[in-house]
């Protein structure tokens, strides 16, 4: 039995479960894309204020945010277009 | 696992105590009171709602009672006690969305669904708890909702007080809103039925937006029947909602029927067989098999994996609910719980080619699953790769935001919201512990009337929903089954 759903979703990506989850929670320093710093730029840039404690505790967190986002745009689309605004009652009898 | 069954007035189906209220028998004041007695019987214990509505209710049920008295019966809704998600505007009545920040906002008008309960003569009880703006963690100033089955356990959310309150017995149904599983989660933990409809099937007017694109609104109760009596009052187009479907509303009810035959049933290894605990996944497989013996065919098939949508999912509501919050975020971080707040600072980390490229990703998967429902009627899968996990290791009660363990709590219901599709989340048994499970059945888009028929077909041949809660049990609860005429 998987002791989180945690546990479900990482082993859905191929990896060992708990070793996953390891793995986006806890990077190694030096293998971090985002640091404080520049998390407190981004934050900056849209008007919002990070204090440089918050920014340290918040920079893991946006590791496995930013893990995620870069295994979204691996994912191949093909030739599809975005969906922009979704009517699905525009598309009845279509398919 | 609990024995006991569903007797008591309050515990009784919307379509039961209606059909009474229809025929004089019971009087909607009598059956508000049993609901109302309920939550003071064990509110305390749950903490499913934020607002508790006593004095209007009995108000709004003195005034039904008048109405069927004299002729005027308005349909199955009429004189019924339900509640409503703390996320939808209510007129004069305060709506926080479980959060500081809205502590004290009182809308000056109703969200389109509540208007349409309104007019349809539902009684409103109150308003339920919920995680704070549907977005996965709790807000210490209102704490969290305890499961009906095992306080010790998570309701899941974000409708958790919903999905508490119908299970107890405190109203016959809920509305909630579902934008990664927020409907069917706890429906699946709480042991009650859920439905996630099509998006533009249920105006969005009036609830407090997580995610534009992604945001549904919908039913949660006892029954399935009872869920297609809510829908069919909900549903239908609405002009203030600009993505709301021109679709028109069918007769839910109407057309549940007791046997599968010539039905379809597609399993998809991705959300079948993979990565879901033992004990749910044989549940499902015997729900199934259940179908078949009811005279559905099951068919083998393919679907893009969760792995795919559930990051494209996330890819599309980190940024839109960051946009949505900037103002707040900018002004009152402070009133945020830890959680949220972390959650939104972090959606400003998904880039707008990211964003797109979940847009791309969406309609492509939209296309793939249409693809399928050209060979079944609907999909069949657990509605949750576990039963209620844990409370105190739950992520709504982290004051972190765990990105990867969001992504895993929507792991099978987060890839409907993404297309769109309707999913409704059923009870298919029990785990060893008395836990209940859910599965999750997905149809084509406006097909909800054939997921009711096919959901109410397998409760009927099972009667999951017949047993009531354990840790109800626990209260002495006095109220008797009720015969009285108005």
């Amino acid at each position: 039995m998987f002791r989180s759903i945690g546990d479900a979703f990482m082993g859905s990506l191929g990896r060992n479960p708990r070793k996953g989850q390891a793995e986006m929670s806890q990077p190694e320093p030096a293998d971090r894309a985002i640091t404080p710093e520049l998390l407190r730029t981004l934050s900056a840039l849209s008007g919002i204020e990070i204090s440089a404690e918050r920014s340290e505790a918040l920079s893991l967190q946006a590791e496995q945010q930013l893990t995620l986002m870069r295994s979204l745009d691996a994912i191949p689309v093909g030739l599809s277009e975005p969906a922009g605004e979704l009517r699905l009652d525009q598309e009845l009898g279509a398919s | 696992m609990t024995g006991q069954l569903r007797t008591q007035l309050a515990d009784l189906s919307l379509l039961d105590v209606a059909e009474k209220v229809a025929a004089k028998e019971l009087s909607p004041v009598e059956l508000t009171n049993a609901a109302l007695e309920r939550i003071v019987a064990v509110e305390s214990t749950f903490n499913a709602f934020i607002t508790v509505l006593s004095e209007t209710a009995i108000e709004t049920a003195q005034t039904a009672e008048a109405e069927i008295l004299r002729g005027d019966y308005r349909g199955p809704l009429h004189g019924i006690p339900i509640s409503v998600k703390d996320l939808f505007a209510t007129r004069g009545v305060r709506t926080s969305a479980g959060s500081r920040v809205l502590a004290d906002s009182v809308p000056n008008e109703d969200a389109t669904i509540v208007e349409r309960l309104r007019d349809a003569g539902a009684v409103l009880l109150g308003k339920n708890n919920m995680l704070e703006f549907a977005y996965a963690a709790v807000h210490p100033d209102y704490g969290p909702t305890k499961n009906p089955w095992d306080l010790t356990r998570s309701t899941s959310g974000s409708s958790s007080g919903s999905g508490a309150a119908v299970a107890a017995g405190m109203g016959y149904g809920s509305i909630g809103s579902d934008t990664g599983g927020s409907i069917r989660l706890p429906a699946a933990f709480c042991g009650i039925v859920g439905l996630k409809p099509t998006y533009g099937r249920v105006s969005r007017h009036g609830a407090i937006a997580l995610s534009w694109s992604c945001d549904h609104v919908g039913p949660m109760t006892r029954t399935v029947a009872d869920n297609a009596a809510m829908l069919a009052v909900v549903a239908g187009q609405d002009p203030r909602d600009t993505t709301s479907g021109h679709v028109p509303v069918p007769d839910y009810v109407g057309g549940l029927r007791t046997d599968l035959t010539g039905v379809r049933v597609g399993i998809a290894d991705a959300y079948y067989r993979q990565n879901v605990d033992a004990t749910v996944q044989a549940a499902v497989e015997e729900a199934v098999a259940e179908m078949q013996r009811l005279g559905a065919t099951i068919v083998e098939i393919k679907l893009p994996p969760p792995s795919e949508a559930v990051p494209a999912l996330i890819g599309l509501i980190t940024p839109e609910a960051t946009e949505f919050h900037l103002p707040w975020l900018r002004s009152r971080p402070e009133d945020y719980s830890s959680a949220v707040r972390e959650r939104l600072e972090l959606g400003l980390l998904t880039s707008a080619t990211s964003y797109l490229h979940a847009q791309r990703l969406r309609r492509q998967i939209i296309d793939q699953m249409k693809t399928a429902f050209s060979t079944v009627d609907v999909f069949a899968m657990p509605t949750s790769p576990t039963a209620a996990t844990p409370a105190d290791s739950d992520l709504s009660s982290s004051d972190q935001a765990d990105p990867a363990l969001l992504a895993a709590a929507i792991n099978f219901t987060g890839p409907f919201d993404l297309t769109g599709f309707p999913a409704l989340s059923i009870p298919c048994g029990f785990t060893p512990g008395g836990l209940p499970i859910g599965l999750q059945l997905v149809a084509a888009p406006y097909e909800e009337a054939n997921l009711y028929a096919i959901a109410h077909a397998y409760e009927k041949s099972m009667n999951w929903v017949d047993r009531l809660p354990s840790a109800l049990d626990a209260h002495a609860m006095t109220t008797d089954t009720g015969s009285g005429r108005p």
